[in-house]
């Protein structure tokens, strides 16, 4: 962690240097206009951000945990394994992630958990972690759908974060939050200048009124205790209408399941994984037709628990960010606020 | 709509009292504006929160094949549900292909209006913060913190229901009546036949355009009641048809096979382009199918209880001139 | 640096087809590299995911015992698509192996005390690494009284059938082998049948003490029963004072052997049991195999019933 955190200015009319300093050394990606902020893309002028976006429609996982992944390449002919790109592929410019949501920086911080802790580390995830330097917004306008402070997150959350951005009246407040932030902004050092008492004060009222703008609907850590019910009667119910698709799933920033496979063409293999989810009946059946969770009920469960009640357990982290996107996308509006009210208010 | 609402409430309210049903599917008003959500209800459940609007999107026969597993068993009592025109011509098609029982179900028929496109309405809103909605016969009042927005209906329509042509329900125990859409409906649609008019390689080049930003979540085929099937041939793996991944032939392998095993059976209601997050046209491809059954057989399936899909028959006379040696 | 999803590769350098109908083999795998072999170091109870490469991979435990060097044995019956295939293969073919993964059974904590063994049908292959672990002379000293009871459908469906018939001739173990239902040659070897009552006053508890129950030369302990293994447990009635009981099965055996663990006086604590689920990665990333909060592949496959008797019943 960084001794002291820095508070900056950048005035807005020399962001576009500020832009152009960091892409000397930075392959830059962010919420594009271009394509309606579906997910993050190269940017490669500072005027392609998509700075009024609410947050994308794909996570920021994909950039780190792509849906589709090559574990390695094989010959079946030879019947030989090929190295995949993990050891050999040369990354000679960092990548910034622009304009990340708060909560999607957090999420990353629990993907590192299972993806980049030493148990074993995962190669893959972590060689894109490591030369990624992820740069949030502070979210001044929170959607309606947003329910991070519930959570345990906010509209100004720093965790996961190397930087995180505020925008003031005509300038940006820039709050350092790690060394590998620091060093980032040090090509544009010159365009910054100390946040003054007033800047502070200005950037204070600005999140007091974004957190005001959030209702704190349940509360966490009561939510995993509560879950220790397994077998409650409200499971019984609340599944009914899930469709058993996977929006939510691949959605969530921090839904993590993911199957491997192997792709042959004529003697030209690869094995791959790809993302999964336990919204699936496929999920979790056994080659010998048994199933452990047979119907939508045992399935849905899963996920509520998984995020809410065992990742606490195991990663010592509720796994939801309150992003809102399963609430947005799902086509049977299961709002997972309601999901936990309904819970909470089970006796 | 409000005079609908009470119709409907009454009639299911009777129908527990009367002991007809145990359960009952309907719509309850949604979290998010201009969205509701499909309500399963029991006795005990609060009966009036059931709702009636332009924004019963979801096609609720989904769930019966899901509820009433086996199609031969008679229920002890029936299962109640609400549908608009295409849900109850879904619900015959479940039953011609044997999935579900007349028997075990009662049916509240519903002339239906259309269904607004909430996607329509909401990219004309500049993401601006939804305060409250207002609904009369003809438009949707969209009240903003800053002011409020009117949207005539018959323009924001989802396109399925922009050509419906049977919006009031084939089969039904109880119908209430209400406005529908007036438009007279065309075949083929417009909107396919510009599309098939184009060359080959242009449709081909939409197609994959469209198709290609699927992430294969499967939300078509959980949204359509015709997806019934226990295992999907997306999801096989003894043989395994196609592979898992998000790439582009995957994806349109696992489109075009579901396209096709739409072909007779598709109601066109649209469930599978609402569900879609990612913005797939994905009705314009089955009403392709639609037509072209309808033109090449006069078969519209979800109409009639009696007469034969055309995909599971065979007469002298069907056209077969696509039957082509290959180029 | 490890990269934990590629595999080893390891030559088929044996195959025995072990059961009547042929669905269940064992592999005797050898590593092409002798790096891979030193660092593949394992105690019974734990698994590996054995590759194909153009199929895939599948969860298989380990059936050979650390102490049996410079190969390995997995045993595999054959279910899925990776497994059909490996059942295809011949000696000689190379396939791919990653592991060791999972835990193991408490070889610790069972040094200086009874083992009881309880195994049902194919489940026996973690079992038998268990076995002939505790039985290598080094190691023998360390563990009191051995005691397996095994079971299957009928005599065909017995796997390891020479080192069952040997095990039962072994002294320092008592071993019961039984069967859903005899055959011609089975039946002979047991009088009288447990489902009679035996013509004299059942002895009240010990194995050993039940020799009444075996025919067959050269046998010292143990039997040949013919009856489920839950009904043969109740019948042998092994002490539990001192004792630590591992069981791998089918379900339905589980189901029924452990209320009778718990009536015999076995505390949930003393009883471990090996579990199968779904698996991928194999090492806790891929979320599909957990019970509640733990990964059946990296906290598991070996439970204590007392840690299991608190996590959710979805297995």
């Amino acid at each position: 962690m960084l001794k002291e955190k820095r508070n900056l200015m950048l005035y807005k009319q020399d962001f576009e240097k500020f832009f152009r300093l960091l892409s000397e050394t930075f392959t830059i990606f962010g919420p594009s206009k271009t394509d309606g902020s579906r997910s993050f893309t190269k940017i490669d002028a500072s005027d392609e951000i998509a700075f009024d976006y609410e947050n994308t429609k794909m996570s920021l996982k994909e950039f780190f945990f792509p849906q589709t992944e090559t574990l390695f390449f094989f010959d079946t002919e030879k019947n030989e394994v090929k190295q995949t790109d993990v050891e050999t592929n040369k990354h000679d410019k960092q990548n910034i992630l622009f304009g990340v949501r708060p909560c999607d920086a957090m999420s990353i911080s629990f993907l590192d958990k299972v993806f980049n802790a030493n148990n074993p580390q995962d190669l893959y995830y972590t060689r894109r972690r490591k030369s990624t330097r992820i740069v949030s917004f502070a979210c001044t306008n929170p959607a309606s759908t947003c329910f991070c402070t519930s959570v345990g997150c906010g509209p100004d959350s720093e965790t996961g974060a190397d930087i995180i951005f505020f925008e003031l009246n005509g300038r940006y407040f820039i709050k350092t939050v790690t060394p590998e932030g620091e060093k980032t902004i040090k090509s544009a050092e010159k365009l910054l200048n100390p946040a003054t008492k007033n800047d502070i004060e200005e950037k204070v009222h600005l999140m007091k009124t974004a957190n005001s703008n959030l209702k704190k609907i349940f509360d966490s850590g009561n939510l995993q205790k509560k879950l220790d019910n397994f077998n409650a009667p409200y499971w019984g119910k609340l599944h009914r209408k899930c469709l058993g698709c996977g929006i939510c799933t691949y959605l969530c920033p921090t839904c993590h399941c993911f199957d491997i496979t192997d792709e042959v063409i004529k003697s030209n293999g690869r094995r791959i994984r790809t993302w999964d989810s336990c919204m699936f009946s496929l999920f979790t059946l056994h080659a010998s037709g048994h199933n452990p969770r047979p119907t939508q009920k045992e399935r849905m469960r899963q996920r509520i628990m998984h995020k809410f009640n065992y990742a606490p357990k195991y990663y010592g982290k509720t796994f939801c960010v309150g992003c809102g996107r399963c609430v947005i996308y799902c086509p049977v509006n299961m709002d997972i606020r309601d999901v936990m009210k309904e819970i909470m208010e089970e006796r | 709509m409000r005079q609908i609402e009470y119709e409907i409430i009454n009639t299911v309210e009777k129908l527990f009292a009367d002991k007809k049903i145990d359960i009952f599917i309907g719509y309850k008003k949604g979290t998010l504006s201009l969205q509701t959500s499909p309500y399963f209800l029991s006795e005990q459940d609060d009966v009036r929160k059931l709702v009636w609007n332009s924004f019963c999107s979801n096609n609720l026969a989904v769930f019966i094949p899901r509820i009433i597993p086996n199609s031969k068993s008679k229920e002890s009592k029936p299962v109640g549900i609400l549908c608009k025109g295409c849900d109850s011509r879904s619900l015959v098609g479940l039953i011609k292909e044997k999935q579900i029982n007349r028997d075990n179900l009662f049916i509240i028929g519903i002339s239906c209006p259309g269904i607004v496109d909430r996607r329509k309405i909401l990219s004309r809103l500049d993401g601006k913060e939804i305060i409250g909605i207002d609904e009369d016969a003809d438009s949707i009042v969209v009240k903003l913190k800053d002011g409020e927005k009117r949207f005539e209906k018959e323009e924001y329509l989802c396109e399925s229901c922009l050509n419906c042509a049977h919006p009031t329900p084939s089969i039904y125990d109880v119908l209430i009546r209400g406005a529908v859409y007036s438009l007279q409906a065309i075949t083929p649609d417009p909107i396919t036949k510009d599309f098939s008019s184009k060359p080959r390689e242009e449709r081909w080049k939409i197609f994959e355009t469209e198709v290609s930003k699927c992430i294969r979540c499967y939300a078509c085929r959980d949204a359509c009641p015709n997806c019934y099937c226990k295992e999907c041939f997306a999801e096989q793996t003894k043989p395994q048809w196609l592979g898992v991944s998000k790439g582009l032939s995957e994806v349109i392998f696992y489109h075009i096979v579901r396209i096709l095993h739409q072909a007779g059976r598709c109601v066109d209601c649209g469930a599978c382009v609402r569900a879609c997050p990612m913005d797939i046209n994905l009705r314009l491809f089955t009403r392709v199918m639609v037509d072209e059954v309808k033109e090449r057989f006069g078969y519209e399936p979800g109409i009639s209880l009696k007469d034969t899909p055309p995909l599971a028959t065979f007469s002298a006379d069907d056209k077969q001139e696509f039957m082509t040696e290959p180029e | 640096m490890n990269n934990p999803y590629v595999p080893m590769p390891v030559r088929i350098s044996d195959i025995i087809t072990e059961n009547e109908a042929r669905d269940i083999k064992t592999f005797k795998l050898i590593f092409e590299n002798k790096e891979d072999e030193k660092k593949f170091s394992f105690l019974p109870g734990q698994f590996a995911e054995l590759s194909i490469l153009g199929f895939g991979e599948c969860p298989i435990g380990i059936a050979s015992s650390p102490t049996e060097d410079g190969f390995l044995l997995f045993t595999v019956k054959r279910a899925g698509v990776v497994t059909t295939r490996l059942h295809r293969a011949e000696i000689g073919e190379t396939i791919g192996i990653r592991g060791p993964l999972g835990n193991t059974y408490p070889i610790q904590d069972m040094e200086g005390h009874n083992v009881l063994i309880i195994g049902g049908g194919f489940a026996f292959t973690t079992l038998r690494s268990t076995i002939k672990y505790i039985l290598e002379k080094r190691n023998r000293g360390s563990f009191k009284d051995l005691t397996v009871i095994y079971g299957a459908r009928n005599p065909g469906e017995l796997i390891y059938k020479d080192e069952l018939w040997q095990w039962e001739k072994q002294s320092g173990m008592k071993t019961y082998i039984t069967v859903d239902k005899g055959d011609k040659n089975w039946n002979p070897l047991t009088l009288p049948s447990p489902r009679c009552p035996p013509p004299y006053p059942p002895p009240t508890s010990g194995g050993g003490q039940r020799r009444g129950y075996y025919v067959g030369e050269g046998l010292k302990e143990g039997g040949r029963y013919e009856g489920f293994v839950p009904t043969i447990l109740k019948e042998v009635a092994p002490s539990p004072k001192d004792t630590i009981a591992l069981i791998c099965g089918p379900p339905i055996m589980i189901k029924f052997t452990l209320p009778i663990l718990t009536n015999l006086g076995f505390v949930p604590e003393s009883i471990f049991l090996s579990l199968e689920m779904r698996m991928k990665c194999g090492i806790g990333k891929c979320g599909r195999c957990n019970i509640g909060h733990k990964y059946v592949c990296k906290d598991g496959p070996v439970f204590a019933y007392a840690e299991l008797q608190r996590l959710p019943n979805e297995y």
